[in-house]
């Protein structure tokens, strides 16, 4: 009985040794290659192509793709000083612009001189208080971005890039900015 | 004896009544950033979590640490070296980009601290952006030393450089890619792929002006276009925001002199080759 039984498992473990291991098929594969060709185009065929990369994605359709959301940026950074100034050249360099093109456009197209606007302007009777607030609207984008544009110059030269000099400079340009309306506006 | 025992007890509780500081707990609002990519139709969020300031150490990454450890360990975020170091730990605190691990947290108990990712960066999870295109814009810039005739490999020789020559290169080479001031530039959001940015552009021009790097002008014809540089407008957010005191904003500025002419870069005040030039000729 015991012998029948270990006869059987040897029958067992031999045949598993014949078919899998010991296969010459599974010892090399090479020869699974020359087994598939033999059978002509039945036979599987192996093809071997070159590496290729996966294809490179630029970085915001990497991001998009995959759904991640932008995280905030103008809500939430703090407003700081100098970066306000900046703006603030920004938005009265546009300021001053629209003026200069305002100007140039009437001096072409507009048929009567200067005198005629200024005539016209007199007839108003604008009162001292509005007048005062028209010159000052005028002379604001003008006289701070004078006074900022100097900044500029100073850091396109390389100077007063020091943190400290920076808000100094701001403040300087600022006040001298609101000085020099007045005195537009006083004229 | 036995009502001796029983009071014992209550006298002690007094005593600790009395010494103990946190009569009402010290109890600080953080507002974190969240965001999940398993659940990326849901939008970002902020989530409030309680902290007793009185429990835990006085830096940010301290309370975030201590969120993550006893509240939520879903909330993700980067940090290393909690020195300040590495510059893993960059996020956008209260407004402001700086290192979670260097920065105080604010003890006005009235207003939440808020807590987002870097500006205008893709969100990876909760606190985590990402970083790619920086660093491949950093690669950009070549950033090593580039020689003329580089050494033959196992026969380098020291390169020489006069102290004065070393010290231009202070307040250049400590920035740790912390990626704070590039995400606080409005120039940088709008136009970060092609813009450099701060961070680069100073690394950029810590190569340029080394004394011992022979291709300047290869850096700095490189550099020559409207958008690499000249997006930069002075904003001064970089400088304001770097949290190891550097100044991105001024090295921008020293680039745009070196491209425009109006300064050039000085030569070495001692040939870097020296020493191999000494050994030819013994």
């Amino acid at each position: 009985m015991c012998f029948r039984v270990i006869r059987a498992n040897q029958h067992i473990l031999i045949g598993f040794f014949r078919y899998e291991r010991l296969n010459p098929i599974r010892m090399t594969p090479g020869l699974l290659n020359q087994v598939c060709y033999k059978g002509g185009k039945s036979g599987h065929q192996i093809k071997y192509l070159p590496y290729v990369p996966p294809c490179e994605q630029d970085h915001d359709h990497k991001n998009m793709n995959l759904r991640r959301p932008m995280s905030p940026h103008l809500t939430v950074y703090a407003p700081t000083l100098p970066a306000m100034t900046s703006i603030a050249q920004r938005a009265t360099g546009c300021v001053l612009t629209f003026n200069a093109l305002c100007l140039a456009w009437g001096s072409l197209f507009l048929s009567n001189g200067v005198e005629t606007y200024v005539s016209m302007i007199q007839s108003l009777n604008l009162g001292m208080v509005t007048c005062l607030i028209v010159k000052l609207i005028l002379a604001a984008p003008f006289a701070f971005h004078y006074w900022n544009g100097i900044r500029y110059v100073l850091w396109n030269s390389g100077r007063m890039l020091e943190m400290k000099q920076v808000y100094d400079t701001s403040k300087k340009a600022m006040v001298a900015a609101a000085i020099t309306t007045a005195l537009f506006a006083i004229i | 004896m036995p009502l001796l025992r029983l009071t014992t007890g209550t006298f002690g509780q007094l005593r600790t009544f009395a010494t103990s500081p946190a009569l009402g707990k010290r109890v600080k609002t953080f507002a974190v950033y969240r965001w999940n990519p398993d659940e990326p139709d849901k939008k970002p969020y902020t989530q409030n979590y309680e902290v007793d300031l009185d429990d835990c150490a006085p830096m940010v990454l301290d309370a975030l640490l201590k969120i993550k450890n006893e509240m939520d360990p879903t909330l993700t975020f980067r940090r290393s070296c909690r020195e300040g170091v590495c510059g893993s730990c960059a996020m956008n605190i209260d407004g402001v980009n700086t290192l979670a691990c260097i920065s105080h947290i604010d003890t006005n108990l009235s207003k939440p601290s808020k807590i987002y990712p870097l500006p205008h960066m893709y969100v990876v999870k909760d606190l985590v952006p990402d970083l790619t295109n920086f660093y491949r814009q950093y690669q950009s810039i070549e950033p090593w030393l580039q020689r003329d005739k580089e050494a033959v490999k196992g026969k380098e020789t020291q390169l020489l450089q006069d102290v004065e020559d070393r010290a231009k290169l202070d307040g250049l080479y400590e920035c740790v890619l912390c990626a704070c001031c590039s995400t606080s530039c409005p120039s940088y959001w709008w136009n970060g792929d092609k813009y450099l940015g701060p961070a680069v552009l100073m690394q950029a021009y810590r190569w340029i002006i080394d004394s011992r790097d022979d291709a300047t002008d290869k850096r700095l014809s490189k550099l020559k276009d409207t958008y690499s540089v000249y997006r930069c407008h002075t904003i001064m957010n970089c400088t304001r925001t770097c949290p190891k005191g550097l100044n991105p904003g001024r090295a921008i500025a020293q680039i745009k002199t070196l491209l425009s002419g109006i300064v050039k870069k000085q030569p070495p005040i001692m040939d870097p080759a020296g020493l191999d030039k000494q050994a030819a000729h013994n």
